[in-house]
């Protein structure tokens, strides 16, 4: 029990064997699983920080757009509204422009007509004027004489001669 | 009556020495030498088998998400570096796997004498786990081990002759008992655990003997659980200390 023995060797040894199993078998492959977990386990957390993070900016963007969407609408609206009212003033201005064109031009030619109508009355009244003064000379003119002279004018001119007597 | 009492006390006392003598059950021929083989030795290898045979069973295959064996080792294996490191520094990662071993060796060799069923009333155990450090060969064998390693870590550390000027410090007249030391400790650890494992093992052999029926797995608790897991943490503490202290020997007297 107390003495010396081989034992004290033999224990040296086993400690000694025992003490480069485990480091190779136990120590090495446990802390090289560790550490490889716990890099990975890093780099996930730090993966999933980084998405996060950009998920973040990307709502936000949306945010913003979103919020400039309702304010774009308005202006866009606003301007379509503006440049419809510019519009229809020029529609409008252009139509009266037209209308007053074509109302000269309606006034031109009916003055035109008058003036050849007038030209036209003249030449008739000149024709007629000449005829009645054929017609007058032709016959003598007195009170019945002179009447029915006109209604044969007027018969020679086309007219009934009715009218007169009515 | 007396003399009854007395004859019975002789027996226990044959039995008590008979169960903590050491025998030797085979020998080896090495080198033209006979080896004897004790049965603490053989216990001890029994001991290293078990350890081995569970370190590979655990890394055999790692998961991620560890299942308990698998989350047990990885607990020893962390425990043990920042333990080593938070009495050494980070130095102490290097010593970690020396110091896990020596607790896994006395843990197992301290507690598998748990498992040897008791007898009494005729009844005779079938096996018998007896406690390993009982050989104070074993307990010597260790603490030369942990001494060597304090050695080995302070001359590595700074080298022969740093070493060899360590022990003038502080002062020169320091010399013979810093010389003493690398006697006095490891005869200390190697006598602390050696006594008390053989005494927790002289008494449960008393108690068994006396009061076979309740006491011993009572008394076993504190005897054989609580002595083994105690003496097991002071041994590796201590060595800790020491090999800590070797290695920041200059900084301590700086």
């Amino acid at each position: 029990m107390l003495s010396f023995s081989v034992t004290f060797f033999i224990t040296v040894a086993n400690l000694a064997v025992l003490y480069l199993v485990l480091r190779k078998l136990l120590w090495k492959p446990l802390r090289a699983f560790m550490d490889d977990r716990a890099e990975r386990i890093r780099r996930d957390v730090d993966e999933a920080a980084s998405v996060k993070r950009s998920a973040e900016e990307m709502r936000q963007r949306y945010d913003d757009l979103i919020t400039n969407a309702d304010e774009e609408a308005e202006w866009v609206l606003r301007d379509a509204e503006d440049r419809a009212a510019v519009r229809s003033r020029e529609i409008v201005a252009e139509a009266e422009r037209e209308a007053e064109a074509a109302l000269r031009r309606a006034a031109e030619r009916s003055a035109l007509e008058v003036a050849r109508a007038r030209d036209q009355l003249a030449e008739e009244i000149a024709g007629i004027a000449v005829a009645a003064a054929s017609v007058a000379a032709r016959k003598g003119l007195d009170g019945e004489a002179e009447r029915l002279a006109a209604l044969e004018f007027i018969r020679e001119l086309g007219g009934t001669g009715e009218r007169s007597d009515a | 009556m007396e003399r009854q009492a007395s004859e019975e006390a002789v027996s226990i006392g044959q039995r008590i020495t008979e169960a903590i003598s050491i025998r030797t059950v085979f020998t080896i021929r090495l080198f033209g030498n006979e080896i004897p083989i004790s049965d603490t030795v053989i216990g001890s290898w029994v001991a290293m088998a078990i350890i081995v045979a569970a370190a590979i069973a655990v890394t055999r295959r790692l998961r991620d998400v560890p299942r308990r064996p698998q989350a047990i080792a990885e607990a020893f294996v962390e425990f043990a570096d920042s333990f080593a490191c938070g009495v050494m520094g980070p130095a102490g990662k290097a010593y970690a796997p020396f110091l896990g071993t020596l607790a896994a060796y006395l843990a197992v060799a301290n507690l598998l004498p748990m498992l040897t069923p008791i007898g009494g009333f005729g009844f005779e155990p079938p096996f018998e786990i007896k406690p390993i450090m009982r050989d104070i060969n074993i307990t010597a064998g260790l603490s030369a081990s942990v001494i060597a390693v304090v050695l080995g870590s302070s001359i590595a550390k700074r080298g022969v002759l740093g070493w060899a000027a360590s022990l003038l410090k502080p002062v020169a007249f320091m010399l013979p008992f810093n010389i003493l030391e690398y006697a006095i400790r490891p005869v200390s650890l190697a006598l602390r655990l050696f006594g008390n494992i053989l005494g927790a093992f002289i008494i449960m052999r008393l108690i068994e003997a006396l009061v076979p029926i309740g006491a011993p797995p009572i008394a076993g608790l504190y005897f054989d659980l609580f002595d083994g897991v105690m003496q097991t943490v002071v041994f590796v503490y201590l060595s800790t200390i020491f090999i800590g202290e070797a290695i920041h020997m200059e900084e301590a007297h700086e």
